[in-house]
C-alpha cells in the first residue's frame, strides 16, 4: 500500500506493474504453478484482441476470436471438466458390455479459473463485436486479467469498465479507504460470523444418517444453506470490493438483496449479477434471446441456464440446478404474460407481490438443495421432503438433530432475514454503515471485528465459490 | 398539495412521488357515480396531448398513468437506493462522506476502543460468570484460581493456602482447620485444590500466589504430582485449563514457568491483551447460553447448590467456598458388597500397577514445575509445606517395596530449599477405611481426621 500510493506517487505505469506483480504473487501463493495458466490466458487474449482490432478482414478476425475461445475454453475444459467428462463416460460404459473404463487424471482445479477465463474471453469478444477497443498497454491488460481482489471469485469485470478505473489511478484518500474498510469489515462479518456458523448446521443436517424425511429439518437446512451461500459469496465480494476500493479501483456490485426477489427473473437480476449479465450478453443474446420466437427463446434460455449451472462446477448437480432455474424462468415468463395473473396483480398488488415473493423464494431455496447435496439418494429424499411428499413434520426431531448452537443460529437467521429484506430501504446495509459519523462507524466496526474474532467457529471453512 | 386524479401520486414541486396510503383527489357524485371535480371547481385539467397538468397556478408534467409505469418507477427508485455502485460505477465518491484526518483518527480510535471494551465486557460479564456456574464447563472449580488469589491478596489476616489436585481438594476443610489452629478470626485457610490438576498446570499461578503473599502454602507433593506428563495425551485437559487461565489471568503473572511449558501448551496460552482466541473458544457456547436465558428463560447451568457450581467471586458465598468447598458423597459408602469386592480386587490392584502410583524420581515436567514453584516461593519468603495426602490403607498394603522411592527422594530434594518443610501423611497409621471417598480421596470423616491431625502441625509451623 505504502509503495503503491506513496513511493510510486504519480508513476502510473509502475503502479500498474506493481499491481500485476502483487496479483501474480497472490495467485502463486493460492494456486502454485497454475499462475502460468493465467499468464497463458492473458497473453492469448492480449494478442488475439490486438489482431482482431488491427484486421479488417472478417475471416482473420473470426480466426483470432476462435483461437482465443479454443485456448481459453480448452484450459477451462481440461482443468475443470475433463475428469467430469471421463467419469460421465465411465458411467455410461457401465451399461455397455465389455467397454473399457477410462482412468481419470489427478488434476487440481486452479483457483478462480472460471472467473478469469470468462473475464478475458469477454475482452476478446467485445473487441470482435466492436463494442470496445483493445488495451494499449500490456501491463494494463495483465492487471485487468489478474487483479487480485477479484481474481479468485469475482465479480467478473468487463474490460472497458476496468480500463476506465486504471487509466488515471486515484491517489490515496481517507474517505475511500474508510469505505473500503467498511466493505471489508462487512464482508468479513458475513463470512466469519454468519456463513461459517450456519455451515455447522448445514453440514450436520445434510450428513449421512440425518432424518431427511422430516420436512422441517430439510426446510431449515435449505434456509440455512441459502443464507450461508449468500453470506459466503457476497461476503467475499464485499471484501474484494473493499480491497479494490482502497486501491482506488471500483468493481461492480454482484448482489442486490437476492432474497427480496419477487420472481425468478428478479432473482437473477439480484444474484451473482456479474455472471448473469455475462451469460446474458455472451450466451443468451448470441443464441437469439427472445428475438426469434418462443421456441428459440426456450432453447436459448435453457442452454444458457444449463451452461450457467455447469460453470459453477463439474457435476451433474450444477447442471440440474441450472436446468431447474431455467424452468423457473420459463414459468415466470409464461405466468407474467397471463392476463389473469396481471389482473390479480392489479386488484391485489400487495397480496400478489407477497405471494409471488414467497413462491419465488420457495423454489429458489428448493434449488439450493441441488446445489448443496451431492449424494443422489440424499438429494432425492431431501427434495421429496421439501415439497412435503412422503415426509413428516417434526419440530422436536429438528431441534434434536441440530448441533449445539441452536438459539444463536435461529437468532442469526431471523436477524439476517430482517436485515436483508430491510437493507434496501437504507441504500444497502454496507453503504448505510459507510455513511455513519466517525464515532458511530467506529463503534459498529469495532463490535463487528470483535464478533468476527470470537464468534467464528473453530474449524476453518473455505469460501464456497473458491471451488468454481 | 397537488394530487393525481387517481390519488396515487402527489407532486413535490419537482416530480411525482407515491402518495401516502389513503390519499384521494376530491371527487363529486353526479347522481350515478363518482366523477372528477370539474376544472371550474378546481379539478384536474390536462393539456390536449395529456402530457401536462394544470395545478391551478402552473403547468406540471402529467402524473404517471397505469400500473406498469408505477412499478417501473418504484423499481428504478429502489435500484438507485439499493445500489449506488451499480448506478454510479467508477464515479460514486460523492456518495460518501468526506473525512478529515481528525475524523479518520477518531474512527480508528473508536474501533480500537470499542473492540477492547467489548472484549473485556464479554469476558468479565458473560464468559467468566458462566465458567463459575458451570454452564460452559463441567466443573466451575476449574476457573477459580486467579480470582481466588485476588481475594487472598485482599484479606488482611493470616492466609494459608493449599494448592494441588483433587486429593488436596478432598482433604482440606479450611474452616475446620482454622478452628483447629486458633480462635483468631483473622486466620484463613483456603483450599485451591482442583480436579485433575498437576504441578505442570499449577505452576502457572506461582506469580499470582507470590503477589498475594500468603503466610503459608500447603503444596501437594503426592502421587498425582510425580508422573510423566509426556506419557499421556492430555491435550484436551490442558486446552481447557490453559484457556480458562488465559481468560482469568492478569498480564503481570507471566514468569519463568513459561519456559517450562512445551510449545503445544504455550500455543494454548493466550493471556493478557491477546486473550481473544481463548474467548473465542467459549464465545459461541456463551452466546447460546445467554440467548437461551433471555429468550427461553432456561439455562444449562446446574443448580447453584450442586457440586459443579461455584459461587461468583462477587457473591457472599465466595470466600466461604474457597475455605470449605463442596464435595461429592463418598463412593465407598455407596457401594454394595459386590461393587466393594470388585473395587478391592480389581480397581485397587490396577491403580497400584498402572498410572500415577509409581512416582518418578526426577526429570519430568511435573518435577520441573514443582522445583520452580518451591524455589520461587522460597525466594519470596513464603513458607511452604510439602503435603503428601493420604492413600487408602488397602492401597498402601499392596504397594511393593521401593515403589514410592521416587516420591520420597523428591520430597527430600525439595525440602532443601529455605522455608520448606514436609508433611507426609501417606505412611501415617491413623487412616482407616471410613476416612476415604475412594482409593486416594478423603471423605467427610477423613477431612475431619485430616483437620484434627494437620491443624496442630500447621499451628506449630506458624509459631516457628
Amino acid at each position: 500500500m505504502a509503495l503503491y500510493f506513496f513511493a510510486l506517487r504519480g508513476k502510473r505505469d509502475q503502479r500498474i506493474v506493481l499491481l500485476v506483480a502483487m496479483s501474480y504473487l497472490f495467485f502463486w501463493m493460492a494456486s502454485g504453478w497454475h499462475f502460468l495458466l493465467l499468464a497463458v490466458s492473458t497473453c492469448t487474449d492480449w494478442f488475439a484482441g490486438r489482431r482482431i482490432s488491427d484486421s479488417d478482414e472478417q475471416t482473420i478476425r473470426k480466426r483470432w476470436l476462435g483461437g482465443s475461445l479454443i485456448i481459453n475454453l480448452g484450459i477451462l475444459a481440461t482443468f475443470k471438466y475433463l475428469n467430469f467428462i471421463i467419469e460421465s463416460l465411465n458411467l455410461i460404459s457401465l451399461r455397455l458390455p465389455s467397454s473399457p473404463e477410462i482412468d481419470t487424471f489427478s488434476l487440481i482445479l486452479p483457483v478462480g479459473i472460471s472467473f478469469y477465463t470468462f473475464q478475458t474471453m469477454s475482452y476478446t469478444i467485445d473487441i470482435y463485436r466492436g463494442k470496445s477497443k483493445p488495451y494499449e498497454r500490456f501491463h494494463d491488460f495483465a492487471c485487468y486479467a489478474s487483479f487480485f481482489p477479484q481474481l479468485v471469485a469475482g465479480p467478473i469485470v468487463r474490460s472497458h469498465e476496468f480500463l476506465n478505473q486504471i487509466e488515471n489511478p486515484k491517489e490515496f484518500s481517507l474517505s475511500r479507504a474508510r469505505l473500503g474498510a467498511t466493505l471489508i469489515f462487512y464482508g468479513l462479518f458475513k463470512k466469519m460470523v454468519i456463513a461459517d456458523n450456519l455451515a455447522l448446521h448445514v453440514n450436520s443436517i445434510f450428513s449421512e444418517g440425518a432424518a431427511l424425511d422430516n420436512t422441517a429439518l430439510v426446510w431449515w437446512g435449505a434456509l440455512c444453506f441459502g443464507i450461508q451461500i449468500y453470506c459466503d459469496f457476497s461476503g467475499y465480494t464485499d471484501i474484494a470490493l473493499g480491497s479494490a476500493h482502497i486501491l482506488g479501483i471500483e468493481l461492480p456490485e454482484n448482489f442486490r438483496t437476492p432474497y427480496a426477489a419477487t420472481s425468478p427473473r428478479d432473482f437473477w437480476r439480484r444474484w451473482h449479477i456479474s455472471l448473469s449479465t455475462w451469460l446474458r450478453d455472451y450466451l443468451y443474446i448470441p443464441l437469439g434471446g427472445s428475438r426469434h420466437g418462443s421456441r428459440a427463446m426456450v432453447i436459448a434460455l435453457m442452454a444458457t441456464m444449463l451452461l450457467g449451472g455447469l460453470w459453477h462446477g463439474a457435476s451433474w448437480n450444477f447442471v440440474l440446478w441450472g436446468f431447474l432455474h431455467g424452468l423457473l424462468l420459463l414459468a415466470n415468463r409464461a405466468l407474467s404474460s397471463s392476463n389473469t395473473i396481471a389482473s390479480f396483480f392489479n386488484r391485489f398488488p400487495r397480496t400478489m407481490t407477497t405471494a409471488s415473493w414467497l413462491c419465488t423464494q420457495y423454489f429458489v431455496f428448493l434449488t439450493w438443495l441441488v446445489f448443496r447435496i451431492e449424494d443422489t439418494s440424499m438429494l432425492a429424499r431431501s427434495m421429496k421432503s421439501f415439497v412435503g411428499w412422503d415426509s413428516h413434520w417434526d419440530i422436536d426431531e429438528l431441534v434434536g438433530a441440530l448441533p449445539f448452537i441452536k438459539i444463536t443460529t435461529g437468532v442469526m437467521v431471523a436477524g439476517f432475514a430482517i436485515f436483508h429484506l430491510s437493507s434496501g430501504y437504507v441504500g444497502g446495509g454496507k453503504y448505510w454503515l459507510a455513511r455513519r459519523q466517525p464515532l458511530v462507524w467506529g463503534i459498529i466496526c469495532g463490535i463487528m471485528t470483535f464478533l468476527c474474532i470470537v464468534m467464528r467457529p473453530s474449524e476453518t471453512i473455505d469460501f464456497i465459490y473458491f471451488r468454481f | 398539495m397537488v394530487i393525481s386524479p387517481d390519488g396515487r401520486y402527489s407532486w413535490n414541486g419537482k416530480r411525482w412521488k407515491n402518495s401516502p396510503k389513503g390519499t384521494i383527489q376530491k371527487f363529486v357524485w353526479d347522481g350515478k357515480k363518482w366523477g372528477r371535480v370539474p376544472p371550474e371547481d378546481g379539478g384536474t385539467v390536462f393539456s390536449p396531448d395529456c402530457k401536462m397538468m394544470w395545478t391551478g397556478k402552473v403547468w406540471i408534467p402529467a402524473p404517471p398513468d397505469g400500473n406498469q409505469e408505477l412499478e417501473e418507477e418504484t423499481t428504478q427508485n429502489q435500484l438507485k437506493s439499493i445500489n449506488p455502485l451499480m448506478e454510479n460505477f467508477g464515479n460514486h465518491d460523492k456518495e460518501f462522506i468526506r473525512l478529515s484526518r481528525n475524523e479518520s483518527s477518531l474512527s480508528l480510535v473508536a474501533i480500537i476502543f470499542t473492540f477492547i471494551i467489548t472484549s473485556s465486557l464479554f469476558n468479565s460479564q458473560i464468559v467468566q460468570p458462566m465458567l463459575f456456574d458451570a454452564s460452559l464447563i463441567n466443573q466451575g472449580r476449574h476457573s477459580i484460581t486467579f480470582d481466588a488469589w485476588n481475594t487472598i491478596s485482599e484479606d488482611d489476616g493470616i492466609s494459608i493456602v493449599a494448592i494441588g489436585s483433587s486429593m488436596i481438594h478432598y482433604s482440606i476443610d479450611g474452616i475446620c482447620i482454622e478452628e483447629e489452629i486458633s480462635s483468631d478470626e483473622n486466620l484463613f485457610v483456603y483450599n485451591l485444590g482442583a480436579p485433575g490438576s498437576m504441578p505442570y498446570m499449577e505452576m502457572i499461578q506461582t506469580e499470582a500466589a507470590i503477589s498475594a503473599n500468603p503466610e503459608l502454602i500447603l503444596l501437594e507433593v503426592g502421587p498425582n504430582s510425580l508422573w510423566d506428563v509426556e506419557e499421556y495425551d492430555l491435550s484436551e485437559f490442558f486446552e481447557l485449563k490453559l484457556t480458562i487461565y488465559s481468560l482469568t489471568m492478569e498480564l503481570g503473572y507471566g514468569g519463568e514457568w513459561e519456559e517450562i511449558l512445551r510449545e503445544s501448551e504455550k500455543n494454548m496460552l493466550d493471556y493478557g491483551i491477546n486473550q481473544l482466541s481463548s474467548e473465542s473458544k467459549f464465545a459461541n457456547d456463551a452466546v447460546e447460553e445467554l440467548l437461551t436465558r433471555i429468550l427461553l428463560n432456561e439455562t444449562s447451568a446446574p443448580s447453584p447448590t450442586s457440586y459443579a457450581s461455584v459461587p461468583h467471586p462477587n457473591s457472599n458465598g465466595w470466600q466461604d467456598y474457597l475455605r470449605t468447598p463442596k464435595w461429592l458423597f463418598s463412593k465407598l459408602e455407596l457401594m454394595d458388597e459386590k461393587e466393594r469386592s470388585d473395587w478391592e480386587n480389581v480397581t485397587v490392584v490396577n491403580k497400584i500397577k498402572y498410572g500415577v502410583n509409581n512416582p518418578l524420581h526426577n526429570g519430568t515436567l511435573n518435577h520441573a514445575a514443582l522445583e520452580y514453584m518451591v524455589s520461587r516461593f522460597s525466594e519470596s519468603g513464603i513458607e511452604v509445606v510439602l503435603v503428601s495426602p493420604p492413600l487408602h490403607p488397602l492401597l498402601i498394603a499392596e504397594l511393593e517395596e521401593g515403589q514410592y522411592d521416587g516420591h520420597n527422594t523428591t520430597l527430600s530434594r525439595l525440602s532443601e530449599y529455605d522455608g520448606v518443610s514436609i508433611m507426609n501423611l501417606i505412611w501415617e497409621d491413623f487412616w482407616s477405611d471410613d476416612d476415604f471417598y475412594d482409593h486416594n480421596h478423603l471423605d467427610r470423616d477423613g477431612r475431619k481426621t485430616f483437620c484434627q491431625e494437620v491443624g496442630p502441625r500447621i499451628s506449630d509451623i506458624l509459631e516457628d
